[in-house]
């Protein structure tokens, strides 16, 4: 028995000589993506890959970036912070990819930030908002705006349009994105006048609300922010409504998804919510792409997700070719010197910090359906 | 003619230094062969990060597993909550090293540089803990003596205790100065500040020590400090895991410590400088699995290993000696070793702190390997893992939990991706049975399962199944291939 | 009433808090019965059980939404259903000669299983109506399914470990609430799923009765009221007919049972299939709760109705449900009114657990068993 163990060990060892796994052939460029494709916030994953596998295509047939081919190797994350840090390694290290897209939740994308910072790999993320993440370093972009200005834009239409002062929030305390947003909403509202009555928190992957839910209730507020994730969302709403609570809800751009409405159908219609974008938006590229989306993916209307991966991938395809190399620090330079990039979303312009300024739509869920109210532009 | 006496001594002592070789003549075999192969993964060019990672990974799994096997199989007591221990000592031995082995004085905010700062938090971190401890024993005896009043009193005063402590947080918990009778209050609040009060009192002293140290020797003290106090820590938390569940059998023993696991990662969860729900970025000991590492003259390797060794060496010794015969006799029959004069409290005891200070250690090698820390990765479900590799092995084999341990790490690595050491193939052209085996990685943690349960139903039915085999082979062997009969 | 309510609105919050504690207690009294059964027959914990109240849930999402596609369902679909059916002929037939054979009958149901879940195409297609017969329906489909699932775990996991350390039989329950957890997830995928709609009107107007604020919602009476009338189902099975009394019997000793002439396998048999089939009720009842189903559902919810039974005496059934109520109640309450109280929620069940088993190990209603040299 002792041989045994002994042997196995040094057979184990033995395998550090193996060369590293095949990747990305010469004449293609390698982009790595990790997204949610299973777990709680699958839709995320799925949508923003299929935006993501949508401009790949259309950049391949125009023949390609600095004359090769892109290869886009995804891994899944399963929603989990943890697998998103394994994800990466395997991505940076297996598989020698130039460059990262990824991820749309913003927990995640903090915890593989630091792998790609470290590794000077350029990470661009399509979708988190939360500030903390292109703080990491200067290897991480985003192609979106950010949750100071998305919790503002939240509280001002609230008390500027609904006319509303008092609010509560209920956010997710295991959620990096909810606890930033709660934290700039609440911000926003106590400094022009409003008043924050009543603010509980609940855990990602529970199922019942009741208990927090009849707290808010008894504390009497005119609308309450929920700024999770879809998966959740549902089933605060539903809950909302069994406990009698008439008060509309108000959320982010967690909330876009098809699941929201199919969990938590009646009780979501007349609730809020800001998203990157709506498909019945008038401008020519918002149209184009809802037109190519559904031919390649067969009916289905794209989400934000969608348009963001789109838009996220094209960035940065067109920054490896103004970059002009595959180089990890020619990418980051180009990505960081992007202005006015025509994305369908809109026009991109990385600033500074490494953020994207970007207009803000406010959504209303009527029936199945999510009806644009508003735009509000950044300042 | 009579030899000196010394002479005599030495040529005894020769031969039982002879027989303590014969006997323990592995482990000298294992450190020479396994030593090269860590020079080899030193070296950065010839290094593959990915499997350089999966060995790593063995060397903590093969640490928690003989730690566990001391708990559960030497020791008899059946735990579920391994992974809390790990998790003690990888959240603590991260933060140590991620906040308080940087130099104060140092702008560019280097870790590893200051084994004394990394010393003196687990020092102040001890004696703040001892503080609270010793309060809550007093607490704890005052109660226990007020039996002397009535039998039926300790319930009863245990019951107020806990209603005033929940009035008191209650009423003070948002207050930023609470009053002076809400005790349980101002102790909350007051002992993180004490605790950063005594920090900040002597981290200048310490950083100024580590200035003194060679610059060398930095990086390895730091770590080696950064074990010791989260090995402490989980050791101290072995002990109170172990003390109250002295007269739990069992399945009530397993489902204590689960539950003593989850609350570990639950307080965890709701500690804000532990990284709360978010998780824990910490600074990473560089190693061959991290592509960004620059050259350096100390990777982890020889400490994961050097852990692995030293707890099978230690956990090995110590099932063969005298403590090791008691604690087995009092797995076997604790009524019949409390008979003979066994102190069965000490000997169980003893089996859960040295197998938590195993587990701490794994732990904090653990997170300086990987760098993030989430209190996911410490929940039931690696406990099981752990638990699944010692009864595999069988409880009571150290060089079988080895073994295991090595087998399934490499497992799932597998079945993830069987064509894993495919040399030379692009795998985005293979072929069907290529596809077929990616299908087949997706169902690994399927197939884990089914096999456990294989494991288990197979080792429970031996004997028949070995009949059965035996009558099968019989049979076949007396039909010869020519079918003459 | 409602004066009383809108003048008191903290008793009103009050009351609610423990309107949410009861729904949710109930359904944690439905999944620790189980348990306690058959940790009373078997001295083993079931770790599966909270899998098998995801069965019960994700057979009813099946019932509702997945349609058969026979079209594509082919030859060997049929081939396995024939020889499923040869199979429990054969099993019939040797019973009839008096030889035992409960093997080929598991057999027969794994055949059909495997042909029904696996060769056959599931398609996806629009949510069945919602109504009265739909629910007792789907209600009826989860109970079986999960049912038989239990039956099927015994004989294949526990039974050959009977006379084995109990230790190996925990880990082997360990193995199988990793098989379906881990299987679930590959079969009907990781993603949580929407529950549809089981009761009309449900949705729509969802309180049953309004006092000022004081609001009882129709599914939380619904989830009490079918709780309750399965206990009083079981209390009467228990202890008002043969197979409860020797249920009780088997429980209190078993070789002494086994020597008086009762079929203890049959009896083990029963035992799991009852606590199945009230988990499976469970399932269904949380799914019209909160309708986000998915595979790992049934992990925590799991974990604390046994610290409910451990609470309420584990091995006793009046205990279990007791401790289950209990368990609820305070969970709500720690959310309800502690600060940030959702955050200690799960920890709570824990906390409860390690002080049951450190002040009073039996448990409220349990007794203590002391051990004889």
């Amino acid at each position: 028995m002792k041989y045994f163990a002994h042997a196995l060990a040094v057979l184990g060892f033995m395998s550090v000589m193996l060369p590293a796994q095949a990747h990305a052939a010469d004449d293609e460029i390698g982009i790595g993506e990790f997204a949610s494709m299973t777990g709680a916030t699958a839709t995320f994953g799925i949508s923003s890959d299929e935006g993501a596998r949508l401009a790949v295509e259309e950049i391949n047939a125009k023949g390609g970036v600095l004359g090769r081919q892109i290869r886009l190797i995804v891994e899944d994350d399963q929603s989990k912070p943890e697998e998103a840090v394994t994800a990466v390694q395997k991505l940076i290290n297996q598989n020698k990819v130039c460059a990262i897209l990824g991820e749309i939740a913003s927990s995640r994308s903090l915890a593989a930030a630091p792998v790609c910072q470290r590794c000077k790999v350029p990470m661009l993320s399509p979708a988190s908002t939360n500030p903390k993440v292109t703080k990491v370093g200067d290897y991480i972009f985003r192609a979106c705006f950010i949750d100071p200005f998305q919790g503002g834009a939240m509280a001002g239409f609230a008390m500027n349009q609904l006319k509303l002062g008092k609010f509560a929030v209920f956010y997710d305390v295991k959620n990096d994105y909810s606890v930033g947003l709660r934290e700039f909403f609440s911000e926003y509202v106590k400094t022009h006048g409003g008043q924050i009555i009543a603010d509980e928190s609940y855990s990602e992957g529970d199922q019942d609300f009741k208990a927090q839910l009849t707290k808010i209730k008894a504390a009497g507020p005119e609308a309450i922010y929920v700024p999770g994730y879809y998966t959740e969302v549902g089933l605060i709403c539903r809950q909302a409504k069994e406990l009698g609570i008439g008060v509309p809800m108000l959320g982010g751009d967690g909330w876009d998804s098809e699941q929201t409405f199919k969990i938590g159908r009646e009780a979501v219609n007349g609730c809020y919510f800001t998203n990157h974008y709506s498909p019945d938006e008038d401008r020519a590229e918002v149209k184009d792409f809802v037109e190519h989306y559904k031919k390649k993916y067969t009916g289905k209307t794209p989400d934000a997700m969608a348009i963001l991966g789109y838009d996220a991938m094209h960035l940065m395809a067109d920054a490896i070719s103004r970059a002009g190399s595959t180089k990890g620090k020619a990418i980051r330079d180009a990505l960081a010197a992007t202005r006015n990039f025509p994305g369908a979303s809109g026009s991109i312009t990385i600033d500074a910090d490494r953020n994207a300024r970007k207009p803000i739509i406010v959504l209303k869920i009527e029936g199945d359906k999510a009806k644009f109210v508003a735009t509000i532009k950044p300042n | 003619m009579e030899l000196p006496a010394p002479i005599i001594a030495c040529r005894a002592s020769a031969g039982v230094w002879a027989a303590v070789l014969r006997s323990n003549w592995l482990w000298p075999l294992l450190l020479l062969t396994l030593l090269p192969l860590g020079a080899l993964v030193e070296n950065e060019n010839c290094v593959n990060p990915y499997f350089a990672h999966i060995i790593l990974l063995c060397g903590i799994n093969i640490t928690l597993a003989v730690s566990l096997q001391l708990i559960n199989g030497i020791s008899g007591q059946f735990s579920l909550g391994h992974a809390g221990f790990m998790a003690i000592g990888a959240y603590l031995g991260g933060f140590a090293t991620l906040t308080y082995s940087v130099l104060p004085a140092d702008v560019s905010g280097d870790p590893f540089r200051s084994p004394g700062g990394v010393l003196w938090f687990g020092l102040a971190l001890l004696v703040v803990a001892l503080l609270a401890a010793g309060a809550l024993w007093l607490l704890f005896i005052l109660i226990r003596s007020s039996r002397r009043i009535h039998p039926a009193m300790p319930p009863i005063f245990m019951l107020l205790v806990i209603l005033w402590f929940v009035i008191d947080r209650a009423i003070g918990y948002q207050l930023e100065h609470p009053a002076w009778y809400l005790l349980w209050t101002r102790g909350w609040s007051g002992l993180p500040r004490l605790l950063d009060f005594v920090i900040h009192a002597g981290m200048s002293p310490a950083a100024r020590v580590s200035t003194w140290l060679p610059h060398s020797w930095c990086k390895p003290l730091c770590l080696l400090t950064a074990l010791l106090i989260a090995g402490t820590f989980a050791g101290l938390s072995g002990l109170l895991v172990g003390l109250p569940t002295l007269r739990l059998r069992g399945d009530y023993l397993a489902i204590a410590t689960l539950g003593f696991g989850e609350i570990i990662r639950v307080g965890i969860l709701n500690t804000e400088p532990l990284g709360a729900a978010t998780g824990l970025s910490v600074s990473i000991y560089p190693n061959a699995a991290d592509s960004g590492a620059g050259l350096s003259a100390h990777y982890i390797f020889p400490w994961i290993f050097g852990a692995a060794v030293a707890a099978t060496m230690v956990i090995w010794r110590l099932a063969k000696s005298a403590k090791g015969r008691a604690i087995r006799a009092v797995r076997d029959d604790e009524i019949a070793a409390a008979a003979i004069g066994i102190d069965t409290t000490h000997h169980k005891v003893i089996a859960f702190v040295i197998g938590a200070f195993f587990a701490g250690v794994a732990g904090a090698l653990y997170a300086h390997l990987d760098g993030y820390l989430n209190t996911n990765e410490f929940a039931f479900t690696r406990s099981i893992e752990l638990v699944v590799i010692v009864t595999i092995a069988g409880l009571g084999n150290i060089w079988w939990t080895v073994a295991v341990a090595i087998g399934l790490t490499w497992l799932p690595e597998i079945l993830r991706d069987p064509t894993l050491f495919a040399i030379g193939k692009n795998s985005h052209k293979a072929g069907l049975f290529v596809q077929y085996c990616k299908q087949l990685g997706e169902f690994r943690m399927v197939i884990y399962s089914v096999l456990l349960i294989a494991i288990m139903l197979a080792r429970a039915n031996w004997p028949p199944l070995r009949a059965m085999c035996q009558r099968w082979l019989a049979l076949v062997r007396n039909h010869p291939p020519n079918g003459a009969c | 009433m409602i004066h009383l309510f809108t003048q008191f609105p903290h008793l009103a919050e009050f009351v609610q808090q423990l309107i949410n504690g009861l729904s949710l207690g109930a359904i944690y009294a439905l999944i620790a019965v189980g348990y306690t059964m058959v940790y009373g027959v078997l001295r083993l914990i079931n770790f599966a059980h909270g899998d098998i109240y995801m069965i019960g849930a994700m057979t009813g999402i099946y019932a509702m939404t997945q349609r058969p596609d026979w079209s594509g369902a082919g030859l060997s679909m049929v081939i396995l259903l024939a020889l499923s059916g040869l199979v429990l002929l054969g099993a019939a037939s040797q019973r009839w000669r008096g030889r035992k054979c409960e093997y080929l009958v598991v057999i027969a149901l794994l055949l059909a299983e495997v042909a029904v879940l696996g060769l056959v195409p599931w398609r996806h297609g629009e949510p069945c109506p919602p109504s009265w017969l739909t629910f007792v329906m789907v209600l009826g489909g989860a109970m079986l399914a999960s049912g038989l699932l239990g039956y099927q775990i015994e004989f294949i996991a526990y039974r050959p470990l009977r006379n084995q350390p109990r230790i190996n039989a925990l880990i082997t329950a360990i193995g199988v609430s990793m098989f379906l957890e881990f299987g679930g997830q590959r079969y009907f995928g990781a993603t949580p799923q929407a529950f549809p709609q089981l009761i009309p009107g449900l949705e729509q107007h969802p309180d049953l009765f309004k006092f000022g604020p004081l609001v009882i919602p129709k599914v939380d009476t619904l989830i009490l009221c079918v709780a309750l009338l399965m206990m009083f189902a079981l209390r009467h099975i228990v202890m008002k007919t043969r197979v409860g009394m020797a249920l009780r019997a088997v429980s209190h000793r078993f070789d002494t049972a086994a020597l008086m002439g009762v079929d203890v396998n049959r009896i083990v048999s029963f035992t799991f299939v009852l606590g199945s089939i009230l988990a499976g009720t469970g399932g269904i009842l949380v799914a019209m709760r909160s309708p986000k189903v998915d595979p790992i559902m049934g992990l925590l919810p799991g974990l604390k109705a046994f610290v409910a039974a451990v609470l309420g005496g584990i091995g006793s059934i009046p205990g279990a449900v007791a401790g289950a109520f209990l368990l609820g109640i305070t969970e709500v309450m720690v959310a309800g009114y502690f600060p940030h109280g959702s955050q200690y929620r799960d920890g709570v069940a824990f906390v409860i657990l390690i002080g049951v088993l450190l002040v009073k190990p039996s448990g409220l209603f349990g007794s203590n068993a002391s051990e004889k040299v």
